[in-house]
């Protein structure tokens, strides 16, 4: 019976306040009750108590809901059963006053909405500054600051406080509640008491959010400097007799040159931002702030303590290394020497009708470190190439752009695309598929085969497609696209060019000049001896390491097919068949090489030439030049023609049984992320399977 | 006087049989297929092994006290960088244009998890306007009950704005994404990516593109979700955004350990057993009591006889 009134209990403060009580099998002993409040007031509250014949208590606890918009209040009948107190069972009315509803809101001493002092706080019912008139203003009680242990059916309070027009659900998260405790009397040990020491109160900080330390700047890198000569070390450079850190402008966020970047110790970098202020006083627009009065620290023998006693002076050129600097073209070819007093040094700004015109600013600015191992840097050549700029004055959003790289070497090493490798063997994702030409250094009878590279040119060692600069087809040794491993591409440009015939010539041969001009930027040969490297090591020397070209329609059938006709009244020429499409295929596949395993090898090679198109072009007759524009596509496409690898035995007759991969899931790893082999349990899972059957056939 | 049943004991009877014989085979083909069929039925049915179990748990977050916020301007020159990292510090000092970051996390229910996180930026723009936002806060997050683990990960929102906008305010709840499920043991606390999300020295690593792309790429990652973004306009010279973060329940995917995969395994298996068990002897049941095969009995009925 006890159970059923505690589960009764928890029903009805869950689910309701509405609860109406109507029956009641027992006597009432007393009624005390308003049915009109006009406000909340504690002192008119009044409860009814109804004994049952187990000695329980059903409680009638009036209810007062308010509307909003009118200050009228109703108040319900709720019926609330609990175990009977000793204390009450003399008693038949509980007038819940002030005093009294503290208590049973567990022994408040304070009243946490209270917040003025002698005067009434809004909807803080407990505050003692209210009178019953000032109440009626009240919309709600503000909810108090207390935890309740729903453990306990004391939460029954909550009847109290919840006089809004909603429902509340209390998480009691069981069946029962506790009714009585018999615990011993207790006390709380809580943290109350005030720290005594500053070190006491930072040790409580631990674990517990607190802002980070205030920072200074990384002053102490300048003491790194004579760290050993390892890679990705900071370099250190003395500029205007200073040691600072090696840094050069980078972009952060925007394309502008915000930040410093640190150069570290033999790694390559490359790094392009913009100037926005273009001008005499923009020090990083003077080739002179690259190198003039500065000095790489070379080695680690550098003595700061030593050297910096008298500024760096005295610090020899083999540990503070000069820069030399040497002007070039746009590709940094092409060097010369400069002198002292060099006119082209100087960044000049000058204001000419209207146009502000800029000279000798730096676009290009390549460092290249040659280095001998542990015995640090034994030169360092500034290449520098300059532009010059003019803008009208009025123009705000003027930007130029800047490329910054380091490049550290051997010494005595030189750039050699033949010796760059694109994987060892198989070929590397993102690295440039090799190309040679196939030439016989033989004779016809007896033909020697061997693969030959330009060294001094990317574009004769790696396969590239034409470029789109501004629109417009472009195949050079600067502008190009490089067709990386793995990497599918889809480009489209413009191909605008003029091409000289000689006299007399059919409108045929004009178009298939004009084919072949697209050949050519499409680095396609008509003798079809272009090959590609089958691994990223492949081996001049050896032509079997080499691919050839495989075609649907070789690039002579495609001329061939082509033919134009010239009407020299109008000067048009119309050409047939002009291929505008490449597609570039690779077929690759995974191979396992000695103990490597999944190295990408190159299987073939095929060029398919589409987009055939019917073009009128202009044939100028007195210069028998035509010129011409085409659309054109360059399509790479790489497939992956792996396929899984399967272990053969060597004896035939043999018996390959496959059980599903995952069958001895928990015993056997089937990938990395998988549990481990377990075989103890393994075994022990089919022991316990043997015992239980056994079992149960005896 | 009343006679009870109060014990009841079956008799074994005997069937034997040389190993080589029908009534061996069969009984042999029988065993095994009693055994093997329940196996290959649970088996094939799927769900044998229990690859993955999930549990919903509210993990512990806190804030580092780190944080990183870029802002971008009309003004591609000065963006606004306002960070605790060093390098920050170092190279774009002078574009922490943040005046005041307020912040509280908050423990609504007293359990010692924080259950939400609000924090204010407020921004001089002066005659700027801000184009996008991107904000890094470090939280380490700790899981205690199933799967203890610890690992450093981070609040990260980003918004950008098509007009001038000068008050923001963010709502939303962290939610941990999972790319496949986390080996656990209750012994022991996983310590996956327990390293800050933003690390140097290289300036590349500074880099938004570089954290993002590396924070993606770990198997457990928090994010924010059911976000609402509240947006005003105004003329004064100051930004502030405002994010306010709950830390609910998560639900995480976990790899069972082997005792809990055999033990769903074994419930399966056995469930599909008994029945193919009781087939199986109500079928020898038939052939050895209609003598369909040859056997010598040995009953003890007959040796009392």
């Amino acid at each position: 019976m006890g159970l059923m009134i505690i589960i009764l209990l928890s029903t009805i403060i869950v689910h309701s306040q509405n609860t109406q009580s109507s029956e009641y099998h027992s006597t009432i002993d007393t009624s005390t009750s308003t049915s009109d409040t006009s406000g909340i007031d504690d002192s008119i509250i009044s409860t009814t108590q109804i004994s049952d014949s187990d000695g329980n208590l059903t409680t009638i606890l009036p209810l007062t809901t308010c509307d909003i918009n009118s200050t009228s209040c109703t108040t319900e009948m709720l019926n609330v059963t609990t175990s009977k107190p000793t204390l009450l069972e003399n008693k038949t009315q509980i007038p819940i006053n002030t005093s009294n509803r503290r208590k049973a809101l567990g022994n408040i001493d304070f009243c946490t909405c209270d917040l003025q002092l002698n005067f009434c706080d809004i909807n803080c019912c407990c505050d003692e500054d209210c009178y019953p008139e000032d109440k009626l203003i009240f919309d709600h009680c503000q909810v108090e600051n207390r935890v309740y242990d729903t453990r306990y059916c004391e939460y029954i309070k909550y009847i109290y406080i919840n006089n809004t027009p909603f429902q509340w659900q209390i998480n009691q998260n069981g069946l029962f509640c506790v009714v009585k405790s018999n615990l011993a009397p207790f006390y709380t040990i809580q943290r109350k008491h005030a720290l005594r020491s500053f070190r006491e109160a930072e040790s409580e900080k631990t674990g517990l959010f607190s802002w980070p330390k205030c920072v200074s700047s990384d002053q102490d890198d300048i003491m790194n400097v004579t760290k050993k000569f390892v890679y990705g070390n900071r370099i250190f450079i003395i500029q205007n007799r200073q040691l600072k850190k090696f840094q050069l402008p980078n972009k952060f966020i925007t394309n502008r040159c915000l930040l410093m970047d640190d150069v570290v110790n033999l790694k390559n970098v490359r790094n392009t931002c913009v100037q926005d202020v273009i001008g005499e006083d923009n020090r990083y627009l003077s080739m002179r702030e690259y190198y003039e009065n500065s000095y790489i620290i070379a080695s680690e023998s550098f003595n700061l303590t030593k050297y910096s006693r008298n500024s760096f002076q005295d610090c020899p050129k083999n540990v503070c290394l000069p820069i030399a600097p040497r002007i070039c073209n746009e590709h940094l070819n092409d060097c010369m020497n400069i002198t002292k007093n060099d006119s082209r040094i100087k960044v000049t700004c000058n204001l000419i009708l209207n146009k502000h015109s800029c000279v000798n600013m730096v676009k290009k600015a390549q460092y290249n470190f040659y280095h001998n191992g542990t015995n640090g840097f034994s030169q360092v050549i500034l290449l520098v190439y300059l532009e010059n700029i003019s803008y009208q004055f009025w123009r705000r959003d003027l930007e130029f752009s800047q490329e910054f790289s380091v490049n550290f070497w051997w010494m005595n090493q030189t750039r050699n695309y033949s010796e760059i490798l694109s994987g060892n063997p198989g070929y590397l994702i993102g690295k440039p598929i090799l190309t040679g030409l196939l030439i016989n250094i033989g004779n016809k009878t007896h033909e020697l085969l061997i693969i030959k590279r330009n060294s001094s040119r990317f574009i004769n060692n790696f396969l590239i497609i034409p470029g789109n600069e501004g629109g417009f087809c472009m195949s050079t040794e600067m502008a190009h696209i490089v067709v990386e491993f793995g990497y599918n591409l889809l480009t489209k440009c413009k191909y605008q060019r003029n091409i000289v015939e000689k006299k007399k010539v059919n409108g045929t041969d004009v178009c298939r000049n004009i084919q072949r001009s697209v050949f050519q930027l499409w680095d396609v040969d008509e003798k079809k001896n272009v090959t590609f490297g089958s691994f990223g090591n492949a081996n001049t020397t050896l032509p079997d390491e080499w691919l050839k070209i495989l075609y649907k329609k070789d690039p002579s059938s495609i001329l061939d097919s082509i033919f134009g006709i010239y009407n020299s009244k109008t000067n048009l020429l119309l050409c047939f068949e002009i291929a505008t499409c490449l597609n570039i295929d690779l077929f690759h596949s995974k191979i396992d090489v000695g103990s490597l395993h999944n190295q990408e090898k190159l299987l073939a090679v095929t060029y398919t030439f589409n987009g055939f198109v019917n073009k009128t072009f202009f044939f100028n007759k007195n210069s028998s030049s035509a010129s011409f524009e085409l659309d054109l596509q360059s399509r790479v496409t790489f497939y992956d023609i792996s396929k899984p690898k399967v272990n053969k035995m060597l004896d035939p007759p043999s018996l390959n049984i496959k059980l599903p991969y995952d069958f001895f899931y928990p015993f056997v790893k089937i990938d990395n992320s998988s549990v481990n082999p377990a075989p103890l349990m393994m075994t022990l899972f089919i022991n316990i399977i043997i015992i239980v059957i056994s079992n149960c056939c005896l | 006087m009343v006679v009870l049943e109060v014990y009841t004991k079956n008799i074994k009877v005997r069937y034997k049989s040389t190993l080589v014989s029908k009534a061996a085979f069969l009984t042999c083909i029988c065993e095994l297929f009693t055994i093997m069929i329940p196996l290959m039925l649970a088996y094939h049915t799927g769900g044998f092994w229990q690859k993955q179990d999930y549990f919903l748990e509210q993990p512990q977050v806190n804030l580092l006290g780190d944080h990183l916020l870029i802002a971008t301007t009309n003004n591609l020159s000065n963006p606004i960088v306002c960070s605790t990292y060093p390098f920050y510090k170092n190279q774009l000092d002078h574009l922490d244009l943040c005046s005041l970051i307020k912040l509280r996390e908050i423990d609504e229910n007293l359990d010692n998890k924080i259950d939400e996180m609000k924090i204010d930026f407020h921004l001089n723009i002066f005659d700027y306007s801000i184009e996008s936002i991107i904000l890094i806060m470090p939280i380490r997050y700790k899981l205690q009950t199933v799967c203890p683990l610890e690992m450093q990960s981070a609040v990260i929102y980003q918004h950008h704005f098509c007009n001038k906008v000068t008050d923001v305010h963010i709502l939303g709840e962290l939610k941990v994404h999972q790319k496949s499920p986390i080996d656990c043991s209750k012994g022991s606390t996983h310590r996956y990516y327990d390293n800050s999300i933003i690390v140097g020295p290289e300036s590349e690593k500074f880099e938004i593109e570089y954290i993002l792309e590396k924070y993606l790429e770990r198997n457990i990652t928090t994010q924010l979700t059911n976000l609402y973004t509240i947006m005003k306009e105004d003329i004064k010279k100051e930004f502030h955004l405002r994010l306010s973060v709950k830390y609910p329940e998560h639900k995480l995917i976990y790899r069972p350990g082997v005792w809990q995969m055999l033990k769903m395994a074994w419930i399966q298996y056995f469930a599909t057993y008994i029945i193919f068990r009781w087939c199986s002897e109500k079928i020898k049941n038939y052939i050895f009591q209609n003598r369909l095969v040859l056997f010598y009995e040995e009953s003890p009925l007959k040796k009392i006889l």
